[in-house]
């Protein structure tokens, strides 16, 4: 693998998921044509607001989807029609922690077991290597070595993520996707967790996706981020540039909304953003143009490509480049 | 009421029932809100701030809850002494009160309209039952719901996030309050709509003089809303002061470590964040010493010996540290 191929590629990617026959046998255009590609030991950071995909693009990367149409390429190799069998290279290769790590563990399960797990599921390690991983992953995320025998209720919400961090390094994977990872947590926890992250992807040379809606946290973390809306991809750039140099109008009104711990700068215009569009039935053209206060006739007709806009910088909209 | 308390909670504690025995949550908790002005009630979860605003509202779990010491005057008047029919009437009427998740606050048998309507049953008698309709939709149209005539009929499950929001601010606002309590009411939604969120409660709060007592652990939240900020940590105040001076020149150890653990959007991607060590102490074994000694950076014996009182540190500012203006 040469170092211009990403590790991670997607190509047109379309996810429909269908609704029951009860809800009208109608279709949910969760990923509309999306196209990324993730670069070996970056983070990439996914914001936009509810319902617009972030969560569903980092499944359909991790192929836990299948992909209605488009393809998913890992380390170069098209793994979108893989079987399930096929797939277990890729799953020991990406692992997943979750906004809330109480519900994502087993609670009669102590603590090693769930570290060890995926091990088992995994690997042909015998139980004394397993314990001896488990012990060392669990003091590479700050916790003490007698956690091993103890219970996740035991724990702290911080603490229960720092279990969950752990069990997703069990098999060392190269990506680590971190779906609002610190969400949940007290405030003066999650800056604990977060250091712990980006420490952890020093020392292991992780690659990292990295969701949330708290957009100065994305910010901090990631090396790039995407904006999406209604499963688009409207705006990808580096982190800097997409904060304090957003091309979008639809990131322009984002950011604009991100409240800041200084009184003495209080927003003074509302962001204009209205009610998003149901995903069910999509607008033509561009999907942001029913709230865009800069849309011109276009928008209605044609939909925005995604074009490179400046070196590095892609954006979706027809009056931007 | 001009310049006088609409609200005065004087010197609270609320205890709570447990199986290992009555546990102190609030402890000797003061702050006044005036009409038109707006309070934030800081902290971190656990840290008291909606039981505070429960024991206003007398809404804390019955019998294993209970405001133990201190008094709580609305408009001169001792909610704690008042009979529970007159309970009835102030809650929804004079104050009331909105929550983080709307879905659950939000009665899903029953339409948007006809929720705000049972509000103005109860509390708004001048209102002809004739004249309801055309009120409920005044209401929607003054927290700036997207086609109200319409949304006017639809049920909780129909609504996006932000609407219902909307609906549960408009219910809140049909029996023209006089005090809202708002407990976290935008910490499920996203930024865009939060921010129309704060900027509706702020805009209404301009047209009718009401006071605000806001709850949240969003630092950002408190210093796009709030005129004066109560900081709580373990049950009790560690820091009050006006908005500007509490961001600008942070007392209180914890105070800060809140204020700069955050991500700015001015910090220097992928860097070290800040951060408070340790993790909030449980109610079963708050200390008896300074509550925030063991995560404090600059703790000695004496904080783990004594505990400091909540004391004045210099005009309209108090702060419960030891070290106060010296670290």
């Amino acid at each position: 693998m040469s170092a211009a191929t990403p590790i991670i590629e997607v190509k047109g990617l379309v996810q429909h998921f269908a609704q029951g026959r009860f809800s009208g046998n109608r279709i949910v255009h969760a990923l509309n044509g999306v196209d990324i590609a993730v670069r070996e030991g970056e983070t990439l950071g996914l914001v936009g607001e509810t319902g617009c995909g972030k969560s569903t693009l980092c499944r359909a990367m991790m192929r836990l989807y299948k992909p209605t149409s488009g393809s998913v390429y890992f380390e170069g190799k098209d793994i979108t029609k893989l079987r399930e069998r096929d797939l277990r290279f890729v799953r020991r290769s990406m692992q997943m922690i979750f906004q809330d790590p109480a519900e994502s563990m087993n609670s009669r399960l102590n603590v090693g077991y769930i570290i060890e797990e995926p091990l088992l599921i995994q690997t042909k390690l015998s139980a004394p290597e397993r314990k001896e991983i488990a012990l060392a992953l669990l003091r590479e995320v700050g916790l003490p070595e007698d956690s091993y025998l103890r219970y996740p209720h035991e724990f702290s919400g911080g603490q229960r993520q720092r279990i969950a961090i752990a069990r997703a390094l069990a098999l060392e994977p190269k990506v680590l996707v971190c779906d609002e990872p610190v969400s949940a947590l007290d405030v003066s926890v999650q800056s604990q967790v977060l250091n712990l992250l980006m420490q952890l992807q020093r020392e292991r040379k992780l690659t990292m996706i990295f969701v949330s809606h708290a957009l100065s946290v994305v910010r901090h973390m990631s090396d790039r981020v995407a904006v999406m809306y209604l499963g688009n991809v409207m705006e990808l750039a580096d982190s800097l540039t997409i904060y304090h140099e957003p091309r979008h109008p639809y990131t322009k009104a984002l950011i604009a909304a991100i409240p800041q711990p200084d009184p003495s700068r209080r927003f003074d215009k509302i962001p204009f953003t209205g009610e998003i569009p149901s995903p069910i039935d999509l607008p033509s053209g561009c999907p942001f143009r029913l709230n865009c206060p800069e849309r011109i006739e276009r928008c209605e007709t044609e939909k925005p490509a995604l074009r490179e806009v400046a070196p590095g910088h892609h954006c979706a909209c027809h009056l931007v480049g | 009421m001009d310049g006088k308390e609409l609200l005065k909670v004087e010197g609270i504690s609320v205890s709570f029932d447990t199986d290992l025995g009555p546990i102190e949550v609030v402890d000797d908790v003061s702050f006044e809100i005036k009409p038109g002005r707006t309070l934030a009630l800081v902290g971190e979860s656990g840290c008291g701030k909606s039981v505070t605003a429960s024991s206003i509202m007398r809404l804390l779990p019955h019998p294993h809850g209970r405001v133990t010491r201190g008094r709580i005057s609305f408009e001169g008047e001792s909610v704690l002494d008042l009979p529970v029919e007159e309970m009835y009437r102030l809650r929804g009427g004079k104050i009331s009160m909105i929550f983080q998740e709307p879905m659950t606050a939000l009665n899903p048998v029953h339409t948007a309209g006809a929720q705000i309507a049972e509000v103005l049953d109860l509390h708004r008698a001048d209102i002809a039952k004739k004249a309801r309709e055309p009120e409920v939709l005044e209401m929607l149209k003054a927290v700036e719901m997207p086609s109200p005539e319409s949304r006017m009929g639809n049920y909780p499950f129909q609504l996006s996030g932000g609407m219902r929001q909307r609906v549960m601010i408009a219910m809140a606002l049909a029996g023209h309050p006089r005090l809202l309590i708002a407990d976290e009411p935008t910490t499920a939604l996203d930024v865009t709509v939060q921010a129309q969120i704060l900027a509706l409660i702020r805009d209404l709060q301009k047209k009718n003089g009401m006071g605000v007592l806001y709850i949240t652990h969003d630092m950002g939240v408190v210093a796009e809303i709030s005129d004066d900020v109560v900081v709580m940590y373990a049950g009790q105040i560690v820091e009050t002061g006006a908005v500007l001076d509490v961001f600008k020149n942070p007392i209180h150890p914890y105070t800060k470590g809140l204020i700069r653990s955050m991500p700015l959007l001015d910090s220097v991607p992928k860097t070290e964040l800040p951060t408070i060590h340790g993790q909030v102490p449980s109610p079963h074994n708050y200390p008896a010493t300074c509550r925030f000694a063991n995560r404090c950076p600059h703790a000695d014996e004496s904080c783990r010996a004594n505990t400091p009182a909540l004391e004045d540190f210099s005009p309209g500012r108090k702060v419960r540290c030891f070290k106060a203006g010296r670290v």
